[in-house]
Formats: structure tokens, C-alpha cells, sequence
């Protein structure tokens, strides 16, 4: 008996949706997304991320088993960054020069108690991280920024929450993050309670190449960078 | 001339991998020195503190902080030194460093209090230009 053609379709239908769906086309476990999620996220065209692939090569996805493009978190953080200098107003192939951001050769991320005692751990932190790093200047003034940080972190955040600090390693570079919890933190207020003066601010200020200080009611978050170059 | 050799550490200072360590000596005509060995941060500095306001509260118009074998200092150091010197001025006195490790040096240059202390590259001629000013002001002050 032959069925109608419309009571096939809907069998076929039925059986199609009862496979077993191809394994690389679910979400990855390693959070691979395909260009259609990222674009959905990024908010812009498909056809506009396969033209910066083909043109700048910065973010090259891999491919799935159907051949399909796959991006890992750090290629969207990249996208994500290059979209933003676009939008900025920056030429995209100008935008995918700055978005590129070097892997550190090591990383060290601690939670540290709020305590007398916390500076001393950045610094026995950053420590470990600079292992035989024969670069002496450096390795000080990295030691006095994360100590100087983690010191602020104490005074001013909460005394319930950890201090986290993450420090990176790159071949001519650092870059410390120090996260606390607490309210609210501007700079203004750190400068106008002036337990040191503020000097300790200064000296941040004086010895990083680049600082930014990210605060909401949940905490602060502040992050430095710091060259060799210019500690030299 | 009485000195008060580098004492025990504190339980704070003993946890660094650089010891902390304060010594104190009265080189008479008012010049007292403080020698700091090891690190010098929020846990440590208090013991400084201490000590400088234990010599200024002595008579000394003259105070000598030797960083010579202090590995590290830090914002907190600072404030402790301006500290002193805000006690030493009302009477005349002075407050000079003694410090040749260029790193350190440059905290004080960074934070512009290069221009408010006297800092030499060894205790000896730091101690020399107390004893020297002292002289300077016992020459100038009221007798009798």
C-alpha cells in the first residue's frame, strides 16, 4: 500500500527528527559555537566574519566534520574586540591588528584573605610567576605594584570577600588584575581617603604603562599593565 | 653611644622570605640612626613607626633611616616617614635616608619626596650632614 504523500512526509519527518543528532552539531562542550551563533552575538552578518577571515586572518575558526566554521570563547573575545574598534570607527583591518593580543607565557591567580599579611602574598605571588626571570627593575616594580594594589584592595573593599589577583606573564610585558569585593569604588574616593596620600596610587600610576579600574556595587576590579620596556 | 641591635622579627616579618629587621643606635649630639633590613610594607611598617617615634621621643633632632639592606618599601613606608618628619620639624629637626639601591630610590623620586628628605647614598655621609646641621643649629640656637 502506498501511502499519500503527505502522510510519507510526515513519517520521514518523524524519523528524521528521531536520529541521533551529529555530535558536531551540538554545542561543544569546549563552547565551539558555528558562525551563525556568533554573529547572532555579535550582532552582525555572517558573510561579514567570513570576509575579515578571508581578508585579515586574525580569527580563523576551525571546522566541524561537515566543514563548517567552529569559534572557541577567545576567537569571539577577539571578534568581539575588533567589532568594538569598528564601531569606534576604526578601518577593520586596523582593528584586527589591535585586537590581537599575545598569549602570556604564564599565569598565576590567587585568592588572597583580607589581611595585614595580603600584600606580602601578591608579592610572593608575582614571585612565582617571574621564576628566573633575570630582570631585576622589573621584577621590583611589579612586586611594588601588586603589593600596592592588593594593599588598596584591603583597605577599601570588603573584609568578608577574598581578594582575587591574577597575574600574566608576557615576553616584554605583565598585566595584574585585582578584583575585590564591596561597594562601589571611584578613584576619586580611593585619592580622598588618603591613608598614604594617595602615594600609593602615584606609584601605580608612575610605573604602569596602562590602568583601568572597573567598579559596581559588587566590588572593583582594577588591572595594570606593566613593560619591561618601561621599567628600563 | 647606645645601639639596639637588629631585634627579634615580628610574626609578620618572620613570614617573609626577607626578613624584617629594625636596629636602632643614638650616635650622640642628637643624631640617632634606624637601620631597616628585609621588606617593608603594611605589616612591617608599624614596627618602624614604632622605633622613630621611640628616638624622636629620646631627643633626637637628628634621625638617620637606613635602607641600605632594605629590600623593599612601599606607599605605607612612606607615610611613616612623613610622619616623622611632621614630629621632627617643630623642634628643627631633620630626617635623611641613607639608601643606594636604585630601585627604592626611585619610589621616593616617583612620589616627589626626594625633595623633602635628604637621601644619600651611605649612612656615613648621612650621619655626617645630621651631625653637621646639628652643629649648624646648637651654633644659632638661644644659650643660657
Amino acid at each position: 500500500m502506498r501511502l499519500p504523500s503527505s502522510r510519507r512526509s510526515r513519517i520521514l519527518a518523524t524519523a528524521r527528527n528521531r536520529q541521533p543528532q551529529r555530535t558536531d552539531a551540538d554545542p561543544d562542550p569546549a563552547g565551539l559555537l558555528e558562525i551563525g551563533a556568533v554573529a547572532r552575538e555579535l550582532g552582525i552578518a555572517p558573510s561579514t566574519l567570513r570576509t575579515w577571515e578571508r581578508r585579515y586572518r586574525v580569527v580563523v575558526p576551525q571546522r566541524g566534520r561537515r566543514g563548517q566554521r567552529l569559534y572557541d570563547p577567545e576567537q569571539v573575545a577577539t571578534l568581539r574586540r575588533v567589532l568594538a574598534q569598528v564601531r569606534r570607527g576604526a578601518r577593520a583591518s586596523a582593528a584586527h591588528e589591535l585586537a590581537v593580543i599575545p598569549s602570556p607565557l604564564d599565569t598565576a591567580s590567587v585568592r588572597i584573605q583580607p589581611s595585614m599579611q595580603a600584600p606580602l602574598k601578591a608579592r610572593q605571588t608575582v614571585d612565582g610567576l617571574l621564576g628566573e626571570l633575570d630582570d631585576p627593575r622589573f621584577a621590583f616594580y611589579l612586586r611594588l605594584v601588586a603589593s600596592e594594589l592588593v594593599k588598596n584592595a584591603f583597605l577599601h573593599g570588603s573584609s568578608r570577600h577574598p581578594i582575587r589577583m591574577e597575574a600574566k606573564l608576557f615576553h616584554d610585558a605583565a598585566e595584574l588584575r585585582v578584583q575585590n569585593g564591596g561597594g562601589r569604588l571611584t578613584l576619586r574616593m580611593l585619592r580622598r581617603r588618603r591613608r598614604d596620600g594617595g602615594r600609593g596610587l602615584d606609584i601605580v600610576d608612575a610605573l604602569a604603562d596602562a590602568w583601568s579600574i572597573d567598579t559596581g556595587p559588587l566590588g572593583t576590579t582594577i588591572t595594570v599593565r606593566l613593560s619591561m620596556a618601561h621599567s628600563a | 653611644m647606645s645601639t639596639s641591635a637588629f631585634g627579634p622579627s615580628s610574626p609578620e616579618g618572620r613570614l617573609s622570605g626577607l626578613e624584617f629587621k629594625l636596629a636602632t643606635a643614638d650616635l650622640g649630639n642628637g643624631v640617632s640612626t634606624v637601620s631597616v633590613a628585609g621588606e617593608v610594607d603594611l605589616a612591617t611598617a608599624p614596627e618602624l613607626k614604632e622605633a622613630l617615634t621611640e628616638v624622636v621621643n629620646d631627643g633626637a633632632r637628628g634621625v638617620l633611616v637606613d635602607l641600605s639592606n632594605a629590600t623593599f618599601i612601599d606607599s605605607t613606608t612612606l607615610g611613616v616617614l612623613m610622619g616623622a618628619v611632621k614630629r621632627l620639624r617643630p623642634t628643627g629637626g631633620e630626617l635623611a635616608i641613607a639608601c643606594n639601591d636604585p630601585n627604592i630610590r626611585k619610589i621616593f623620586e616617583i612620589t616627589l619626596l626626594d625633595r623633602v628628605f635628604a637621601i644619600f647614598d651611605t649612612p656615613g655621609a648621612g650621619v655626617e650632614h645630621l651631625q653637621e646641621l646639628g652643629a649648624a643649629t646648637a651654633d644659632v640656637s638661644p644659650r643660657g
